[in-house]
């Protein structure tokens, strides 16, 4: 009954052997691991039980990790096949769904499983670095390796429900989100509702909302991983949350069974489709004659919906931030027209930085993806004309957003103008300008050389970078007392600016090649 | 379309290499093509017919040798070289999101065409490929056949010198080959320069005047369709299909002077036979097959010998 899911393991094995990446990707995750060893060595004379904070590092690391491993890794296992049409064929040679679901999603689960086996034994020097009990290590691997399972099914699910890998990971995000944000964003407002005395305190609404939180609070692995890295953890690994996302993994798994007759052997598109662009004359939803610039034209309607898309968007963007200025004004009772202007600035802030990360990760995705650069690097103009008209393209999509920016900036002007003179003489902030700056630069470069999770992946390595950028600068602060902080975030500033630069020509080079291939 | 470059070839390839990863895909490839032929270019599979390609099309930049369009180079004049050809991959590189008319109305405004030409010359491109009435279509849509066309109606679009087509009739039902091939031929009457790349000889053989054959980047024949049959062939073969079978016409022809043979094939009235051409003549042998009551239904020059040429140039296997 299993030969299917052995043949599919054994593929996935040697695959995964054979690419250059995943060995490089594990090189990446036992140096991080060395240098958090080598930062808790030397500053055990400094800090208070180094040993819980080299632990407390890895396991924040091997969380975020396995987040993003469920956005990428395990919301492909079945959309992969779906993409390359090869479900059929699995089934006709007498894979049973079942041993497919397993075959797809155990060797992914096992490798990251062996990624959190194999840093077991360093972990094991936070012992003897102080401050960590062996039960404390032995809880932080159980709570992930269950997390893990729960998540891996996740995104089995969402594969199997999902027609295409885009769509399966933004709905793992949407999964997470609401299952660490959703809640508790609720659980506040029921709180702020009864505040306002507009429900009874003992109401079935209050009591059923604060009882699941309470329960998602003990299944959570944060509260879980939290607890134990308290100094003096002594509880079994054995507890709510284990057996929660044990359980909800299960449950998980069989819903893939499930759906999988229903929604895996449907046709996948194999061209992308016009979105909410209609065929009609309409002066809102058509795209309507091309503008001289057509690239910038063909982006804006066909990658970012157009018109349409960017009315929709400036309608939902009002009905939210009214609805959040409202809430806001009910339940602080002092709501200024300036707060509100802030409120509208860095809700807006935040939406744009959003948006313009998900426009590096697809602005030249969707012409790799869809085999269309020969044509369009056939034209009579250079590859870096072609890629900043495309990338003009998109941006005209945050009009709305930016449009709703503005208004917040008018309203708050006077508090925006004061601060502005401090923002600007920290180096930090500049610092963090150019790595939002570099961030979208590295996500795009990603997109143009892997197939799914290039944000997700720039993510990563901005986190990794950053965590070593820290501890670079505390450790040289803590031993070479003339070295000052502000000197080393210049000094990076200018390497991250360097390379900005450098990535614009890699894009290009890139993006000349694969027009080639 | 541009002024013609009198005595000058339109492409012209001069001892040009290219590797990738260490297999050299051309090992030093030499031809050239002239102004308003039609120039088929022929090689098994892994030749080397899309590199050059490619190369021609500005896409990839030779590592040796010297590639010159209309008398540019390929490494300098991207862009003048670029605004006179057209290009047609081998896999359908469309925008299927798109209709017909947003994308042809897209390339006409990246090439720099006001509306009103746009307009014109999209109604053009759409009647000569005769797709006049799927201009609102979705390509996502169309039949194989119907999204080559659109291809090829993207490439005239800019109204090129040079078209250059890689295998454009591969995957394409025998009729859609047929209407491919006949628009083809229109653009050449049109004076269009065409560059056409197949893996299969006979395809090109009614269509081309000139032909380069290809094998593991190195080039084993370029010039006239005709030469390529004199060179290989030293004895000319032709079918002969009779309305009926005749008794005896096989043996009366075989003792004509200058027959070297004649075959009977599997159908009665089919015989195919060779002969010297500096001894006898093609109106020679058909007088002769009058003169014996042989009601002619049709004599052409026999294909298997064209494919037989291909086979001989080329290696065995499959790259």
């Amino acid at each position: 009954m299993f030969q299917g899911t052995f043949a599919l393991f054994n593929r996935a094995l040697c695959v995964d052997f054979r690419l250059r990446r995943t060995h490089l990707f594990r090189f990446l995750f036992a140096v991080i691991i060395l240098f958090c060893l080598i930062s808790a060595q030397l500053t055990r004379w400094t800090i208070g039980a180094p040993g819980l904070v080299l632990f407390a590092q890895i396991i924040y690391l091997n969380f975020v990790f396995i987040l993003m491993s469920s956005i990428s890794l395990f919301a492909t296992a079945i959309t992969e096949e779906k993409e390359e049409q090869t479900i059929g064929l699995l089934l006709m040679a007498g894979v049973n769904p079942v041993s497919l679901l397993l075959g797809k999603s155990l060797p992914r689960l096992i490798s990251a499983l062996l990624l959190l086996s194999i840093q077991f034994p360093f972990t094991l020097l936070a012992i003897t670095l102080g401050g960590v009990t062996f039960s404390q290590v032995i809880a932080a691997y159980t709570a992930l390796a269950v997390f893990l399972f729960c998540l891996s099914n996740l995104g089995l699910l969402c594969s199997v429900v999902c027609a295409r890998s885009r769509a399966a990971s933004t709905l793992v995000v949407l999964s997470l989100l609401s299952y660490f944000l959703g809640v508790p964003l609720l659980a506040w407002a029921v709180d702020a509702m009864v505040d306002q005395k507009w429900i009874a305190a003992d109401s079935f609404l209050v009591n059923s909302v604060t009882q699941i939180y309470n329960w998602l609070q003990q299944s959570s692995v944060i509260t879980q991983l939290n607890r134990i890295l308290i100094s003096g953890f002594s509880d079994t690994p054995w507890g709510m949350q284990f057996w929660s996302n044990l359980f909800l993994g299960i449950v998980l798994f069989g819903f893939a069974c499930l759906f999988f007759n229903r929604f895996a052997l449907t046709d996948v598109a194999m061209s992308p489709g016009r979105g909410i662009i209609s065929k009609k004359k309409s002066k809102l939803f058509s795209p309507g004659r091309t503008w001289m610039n057509a690239l910038m034209w063909k982006d804006f309607f066909f990658v970012n919906g157009g018109f349409g898309m960017a009315l929709i968007k400036f309608i939902s963007y009002g009905i939210a931030l009214i609805a959040l200025c409202s809430f806001i004004g009910y339940t602080t009772h002092s709501y200024s027209l300036e707060e509100i202007g802030l409120t509208l600035f860095w809700s807006m802030f935040i939406v744009i930085l959003i948006e313009i990360s998900l426009i590096a990760g697809r602005v030249f995705h969707v012409e790799v993806q869809w085999n269309t650069l020969v044509s369009t690097a056939m034209l009579p103009q250079s590859m870096a004309y072609t890629a900043y008209s495309k990338v003009g393209g998109c941006l005209l999509g945050l009009i709305p957003a930016f449009f709703y920016l503005a208004i917040g900036s008018v309203l708050s002007i006077e508090e925006i103008f004061n601060n502005l003179g401090t923002i600007f003489s920290e180096p930090s902030f500049w610092m963090t300008c150019v790595e939002v700056l570099f961030f979208w630069h590295l996500t795009a470069i990603l997109s143009t050389h892997i197939k799914w999770g290039a944000l997700p992946l720039a993510f990563i390595l901005m986190w990794v970078g950053n965590m070593v950028f820290f501890f670079s600068v505390s450790l040289l602060s803590l031993f070479v007392k003339s070295v000052a902080a502000e000197g080393l975030i210049v000094v990076f500033t200018l390497a991250m600016l360097s390379g900005i630069v450098i990535s614009h020509f890699l894009i290009k080079e890139r993006l000349i090649l694969l027009a080639s291939r | 379309m541009n002024e013609p470059f009198p005595n000058q070839p339109v492409i012209d390839i001069k001892n040009v290499s290219h590797s990738f990863k260490g297999h050299r895909a051309l090992q030093g490839i030499s031809f050239q093509v002239n102004q308003q032929s039609l120039h088929g270019f022929v090689g098994p599979n892994g030749a080397g017919k899309t590199t050059t390609l490619k190369i021609i099309c500005t896409l990839l930049r030779p590592q040796g040798g010297k590639v010159e369009v209309f008398g540019h180079d390929v490494t300098s004049a991207v862009k003048d070289i670029r605004k006179r050809i057209g290009f047609m991959p081998d896999h359908f590189s469309t925008y299927r999101q798109m209709t017909v008319f947003e994308y042809l109305d897209f390339f006409g405004a990246a090439y720099g065409l006001g509306v009103a030409q746009r307009d014109q010359v999209i109604n053009d491109v759409l009647t000569l490929t005769d797709m006049d009435g799927r201009k609102d279509s979705l390509i996502s849509g169309l039949s194989r056949g119907m999204q080559q066309r659109v291809s090829l109606a993207r490439v005239l679009v800019n109204d090129p010198d040079l078209l250059l087509l890689d295998e454009p009739a591969s995957g394409l039902d025998p009729r859609a080959r047929i209407e491919l091939m006949e628009i083809l031929q229109e653009l050449k009457r049109m004076g269009k320069t065409i560059f056409i790349s197949s893996h299969i000889l006979s395809e090109l053989a009614e269509l081309c005047d000139s032909v380069t054959i290809i094998d593991r980047g190195l080039v084993k024949y370029s010039g006239t369709m005709d030469g390529l049959l004199t060179q290989e062939q030293e004895h000319p073969c032709y079918k002969l299909t009779l309305e009926s079978e005749v008794a005896g016409l096989a043996d009366s022809l075989a003792n004509e002077p200058g027959v070297i043979n004649v075959d009977k094939t599997d159908r009665a009235r089919e015989l195919r036979l060779s002969f010297d051409a500096s001894i006898t003549t093609t109106g020679n042998l058909l007088s002769k097959i009058i003169e014996l009551q042989g009601s002619i239904e049709s004599f052409q020059r026999d294909k298997k010998h064209l494919n037989q040429a291909f086979l001989d140039l080329t290696e065995q296997g499959v790259r």
